[in-house]
């Protein structure tokens, strides 16, 4: 023991320090919120003439690439599309997409509209993505996840319609607070709650649930002033406000609505997120903005190997008819998929090999529908913001931007994680995970089928350079976390797949920017 | 393979009616007093099939027959018959037709795959995946597996004897299956 208090010795630090010091030493200590990103990455020392052969353009491969130039060593990137940026994606007016199968999409959207058939939404903690978007100049704006005017829906509730969630937020938080309010005051949880703790408590359930001097939640002006009115207070005559009618705690509770009141809560969903302005591949097009002299597109690898003088790749340029090259390297950063390098032919150690074919992948399928108006805000005050439903569909997401422009807009009406309705979806040919969406979307807005003007649908296992949208670890530990990111002689493997946050972007940077750490770190000493 | 492009084209004949009546029937099948009864319902009789919208462009490949319909079939997969597992769920990456795709990798066929000539190996996959492939063993029932099987030997353009049997697929299931469900990001 130093005979320091935690917090003593904080005041000391911030004393002789400033500011910064302080919060960096209250990161390391678990008082905020650390991430193993602290800040631009530093490569110090030269690495002579050492060439890196990155394999794959997604925001991994580009951040290796960045920083690895920046460093001074000679990069080369070979890349299986046609474009930079991998599952950072966006798809908008006028382009086409082919699947697996060959069902080919072209986007009918109005000029400017679009949808992001992967990641869609940036946490503001995570600090690398943060930071690269600010490094890259990729303007930012709101995304909203959180509309308490949205609705929560279950076939089974309400008669099938749509509630507001607000309402069924502050419903659900009254009832429940009604009812520990009185547990404890009538003495019922006297083992649990001291009597000392017992009355802080009972007043903080009448703050938090909106609860009367008699620990109930009803009806009246208070609670209608965060559940909604049924008349708003307005002004001059017949302005006075009317209250609302609660939801019965029974209806509330068998509705199983409150199954939708967390995902935005969660750490990974926490406001303020963002996106970035104009669709997600604005990173990608960050990214390639600094590095896209160094990539080669339409480049499909068939064999990575490596002995102890070099990297050895060959490739099919698909673009001019398949013919075969070859690119070497001292080392490789290697941030294909393990979907598609399971079946590369490749000498990679059999450790890694063994992860690599232990990892299955996850599909996902969104759908993107264009209205020919924005009925969602013009007619249901709804901007922004999510709904959630039991249906198959799971959400519907409102556009971020553009609020109450005339014209038709975007929203996403399919987002599907994993599960056998996943499966249904990749079976099925885009316009029919079109007429589903919409034919599940109806049941909360039944403006679709008017006004539904243009629909893409993307299905992950159907993707032809990924076959899912990211890696499932079962066990890390079992499956071989450790022996998947060491460097395995010359080859250093990197990707959302090889991180703790998978199938976010932040999980592919922070991967990255641990393995280029320790292979510059052998460059330079060994 | 004749008769699944058959089927193919009679389910792309009936889209194109469907989209023609679409209009006039979308409204009165989709009132919200029914919106509560009909998800878990078999009964499709009353209902037109609306797969199929016209505005899109017309599609080079066959459309999925078995994944037509007027329900969607919450709560996964309850169907014995083989066919309509494989094109509501394999299809999606093996193809309709079982003839595999092409990408940065590859899904392979399984027209015409000697792999087949016995059950034990596709149903150790399906129970437990393989590489990139995802488990199926807890979406699927030993019947289920079985009748798939059957379909996989004996269809797509194989003509082997099938041999999978309740107890087989009993086997190979692991003692702890893993819950496929698991939503580590949404």
């Amino acid at each position: 023991m130093t005979g320091f208090t935690r917090r003593s010795l904080l005041g000391m630090i911030g004393t002789a320090a400033g500011s910064s010091a302080m919060y960096y030493a209250m990161a390391s200590m678990g008082h905020a919120m650390p991430s193993n990103y602290t800040g631009p990455i530093k490569l110090d020392g030269d690495p002579g003439d050492t060439k890196v052969l990155v394999l794959g353009a997604g925001l991994a491969g580009m951040t290796a690439a960045l920083e690895l130039r920046a460093a001074g060593y000679t990069v080369e990137v070979l890349e299986y599309r046609e474009k930079a940026g991998g599952r950072c994606w966006t798809l908008r007016s006028g382009d086409e997409y082919t699947e697996l199968g060959g069902a080919k999409q072209t986007v009918d959207f109005a000029e400017g509209n679009y949808i992001n058939p992967g990641p869609w939404r940036l946490p503001h903690h995570h600090y690398a993505v943060m930071d690269y978007c600010r490094r890259l100049k990729v303007p930012i704006e709101p995304f909203i996840q959180t509309n308490y005017n949205a609705y929560v829906h279950r076939g089974d509730a309400f008669d099938g319609k749509p509630q507001r969630m607000g309402q069924i937020l502050t419903d659900y938080r009254g009832h429940v607070s009604e009812l520990l309010a009185k547990a404890v005051d009538q003495g019922k949880l006297d083992q649990e709650v001291t009597a000392d703790d017992r009355e802080m408590l009972i007043e903080s359930l009448r703050s938090f649930g909106v609860l009367d001097d008699q620990n109930a939640y009803v009806k009246g002006l208070d609670t209608s002033a965060y559940r909604g009115y049924e008349k708003q207070p307005g002004g001059g005559v017949g302005a006075a406000p009317i209250p609302s009618d609660l939801l019965d705690p029974q209806q509330v509770i068998q509705s199983q609505l409150w199954r939708y009141l967390s995902t935005h809560e969660s750490l990974e969903h926490w406001a303020p997120m963002f996106q970035p302005v104009g669709g997600m591949d604005g990173i990608a097009k960050g990214f390639e903005r600094e590095v896209g002299d160094l990539i080669t597109y339409n480049a499909k690898v068939v064999s990575l190997q490596q002995d102890d003088n070099g990297v050895t790749v060959t490739w099919e340029d698909t673009a001019n008819g398949g013919g075969t090259q070859t690119s070497t390297a001292d080392y490789c950063v290697c941030t294909i998929p393990f979907s598609i390098l399971g079946q590369i032919d490749h000498n990679l150690s059999s450790g890694l090999s063994n992860v690599i074919d232990s990892m299955f992948y996850n599909g996902s399928t969104k759908v993107g529908l264009e209205f020919k108006r924005r009925f969602w805000e013009q007619d249901e005050q709804i901007y922004g913001g999510i709904t959630y439903t039991d249906e198959p569909i799971t959400q519907i997401s409102y556009p971020s931007t553009g609020y109450q422009s005339d014209g038709p807009a975007v929203l996403l009406g399919c987002y599907t994680w994993r599960g056998a309705d996943t499966f249904k979806f990749n079976a099925m040919q885009p316009e029919e995970r079109i007429e589903w969406a919409l034919k599940m979307g109806e049941k909360i807005h039944p403006q679709y089928r008017d006004e539904f003007k243009a629909g893409v649908a993307v299905t992950w296992h159907k993707v032809p350079w990924v076959l899912g949208c990211s890696g499932v670890w079962e066990d890390r530990e079992a499956q071989g976390y450790e022996e998947a990111i060491k460097i395995d002689n010359r080859v250093v493997c990197a990707g959302e797949h090889l991180s703790y946050i998978p199938a976010w972007q932040e999980g592919a940077i922070l991967s990255s920017l641990d393995a280029i750490s320790r292979l510059h770190d052998k460059v330079i000493n060994g | 393979m004749k008769t699944l492009i058959i089927t193919a084209m009679a389910v792309a004949a009936m889209a194109a009616q469907a989209a023609n009546a679409q209009t006039a029937t979308s409204e009165a099948t989709e009132q919200p007093a029914e919106q509560t009864t009909d998800q878990s319902s078999a009964d499709t009789s009353t209902q037109t099939n609306e797969s199929g919208d016209a505005a899109m462009q017309p599609q080079e490949t066959a459309v999925t027959a078995a994944a037509e319909g007027t329900q969607f079939g919450q709560g996964g997969y309850t169907s014995t018959d083989g066919e309509e597992i494989y094109q509501t769920l394999c299809a999606g990456c093996h193809m309709p037709d079982g003839g595999g795709a092409v990408g940065a990798g590859a899904y392979p066929a399984l027209a015409g795959n000697s792999n087949l000539e016995y059950s034990g190996y596709a149903i150790s996959l399906i129970v437990n995946g393989q590489k990139a492939m995802p488990a199926f063993g807890t979406f699927l029932n030993d019947e289920q597996i079985v009748a798939l099987t059957t379909y996989l030997q004996t269809n797509l353009g194989n003509d082997y004897t099938p041999d999978a049997t309740i107890e087989s697929v009993a086997d190979a299931r692991p003692a702890e299956p893993v819950d496929p469900n698991t939503a580590e990001h949404e």
